[in-house]
């Protein structure tokens, strides 16, 4: 559940095929994101999860892989 | 009671900058700054005074409006953070360039890039205890390029000089609707008497977006109006990426947001007013139309002011 709401997430925000997005995708080199771009991610996977993603997490975000990995720790609930 | 436009005005710099200029000696490019901001060219001062752009832009405002009695003028409030000097206040100066009547309450408002719309909410509270048909001249004026660090590529390129500037009333109908927030803080963004502009890009943008669809959901609820009643929303041009974010938070379509920063970059309290001139030229803000105007900035500071259906004033 976490993955397919990063990948739509990531999806929607880069405008990227959704094939594109695999875990080991780098958010800047593979995905053509920027800083805002990760900035604006950050917001976005805090408002759909919740929880609140520290500046210095955002920026080891480096991998979609990296996003699950966050998200899972501040959601150990919810299956990956 | 509620605001009322009866006009707009505005200057702007003499000189044009594109994105060119801060390639020919930075490492960076015109693209780099259009992915970065959707800033093409912003104007620049020659020579020109923030008292200059903001008399030019006070005179083109009550220009469009010729038999107008200045003497129902009784608030006059100048936002900026880019002064030429403490004292006098801009707003003072102003009183005498324009000829403006002496029994006038004028004074400088500094809330940064929120200034604009802090300073309209100032004006209607104001206004209120003034007789009715008075009149409040509102000018947003910065020259931002004299507080650039120019060898700063991150954030050389985002600044522009101008003013914009109103005529507001009230009139009779239903409440315009303000909510502020502010948050001290001095990592975010700063601007010294010395020192020149510094911003945390990141965090700004984070602040911008989420402080800012925040005060902008808490006006329209208290007004009870949806996202999708508002005609337009006139934000403070700082990036374009800013007001795309906010659209999409308010899942609205951009053509709710005009913008102008390709054009004039961001020029801090006088980008909403400097927008306003260009769509009362343009007709759009013309008959009924419910306007909510929001701003961000330092400080942190942050602003919404919802004018539901708010009927332009016929002069």
């Amino acid at each position: 559940m976490i993955t397919k709401q990063v990948v739509d997430i990531v999806v929607d925000l880069l405008g990227v095929e959704e094939a594109q997005v695999t875990p080991d995708a780098m958010l800047i080199e593979d995905l053509n994101a920027d800083s805002l771009d990760a900035v604006e991610l950050a917001m976005r996977l805090e408002e759909y999860f919740n929880i609140k993603v520290e500046d210095t997490e955002i920026e080891d975000m480096k991998t979609v892989a990296d996003i699950v990995r966050t998200i899972q720790h501040y959601c150990p609930d919810l299956e990956v | 009671m509620k605001l009322s436009l009866m006009t707009c005005g505005k200057a702007v710099g003499s000189r044009v900058i594109d994105n060119h200029h801060f390639a020919s000696y930075l490492d960076t490019s015109d693209q780099w700054i259009r992915e970065r901001s959707g800033i093409l060219t912003r104007h620049w001062v020659e020579d020109e005074s923030t008292l200059d752009l903001a008399r030019s832009a006070a005179e083109a405002c009550l220009g469009r409006l010729p038999g107008l009695d200045r003497s129902r003028i009784r608030v006059l409030i100048c936002a900026s953070v880019t002064t030429d000097e403490a004292v006098p206040a801009l707003s003072a100066r102003l009183q005498e360039d324009l000829g403006l009547d002496a029994n006038l309450f004028a004074f400088d408002l500094n809330a940064a890039c929120s200034g604009y719309v802090y300073s309209l909410q100032v004006a209607r509270s104001l206004l209120g205890s003034y007789p009715q048909g008075s009149l409040a001249l509102l000018v947003g004026a910065e020259v931002l390029s004299r507080h650039t660090d120019m060898e700063d590529r991150t954030n050389c390129f985002l600044f522009g000089d101008g003013a914009g500037a109103s005529l507001w009333t009230l009139e009779q109908g239903a409440e315009d609707v303000f909510a502020a927030k502010t948050v001290g803080n001095r990592d975010m963004l700063t601007l010294g008497h010395v020192e020149p502009i510094r911003m945390d890009g990141r965090a700004v943008f984070r602040f911008a977006v989420g402080e800012m669809s925040e005060v902008i959901r808490q006006v329209l609820a208290e007004g009870r109006v949806r996202p999708e009643e508002v005609d337009l929303f006139l934000l403070h041009q700082a990036n374009q990426r800013i007001i795309d974010a906010i659209a999409r938070s308010l899942e609205l379509d951009n053509d709710r947001f005009p913008t102008n920063l390709d054009r004039y970059g961001n020029t801090s309290s006088a980008s909403i007013g400097i927008l306003m001139d260009e769509l009362y030229d343009q007709g759009l803000l013309d008959g009924t139309k419910t306007l909510c105007l929001a701003g961000f900035g330092g400080g942190m500071s942050c602003g919404a002011l919802l004018l539901k259906g708010h009927q332009i004033h016929v002069a």
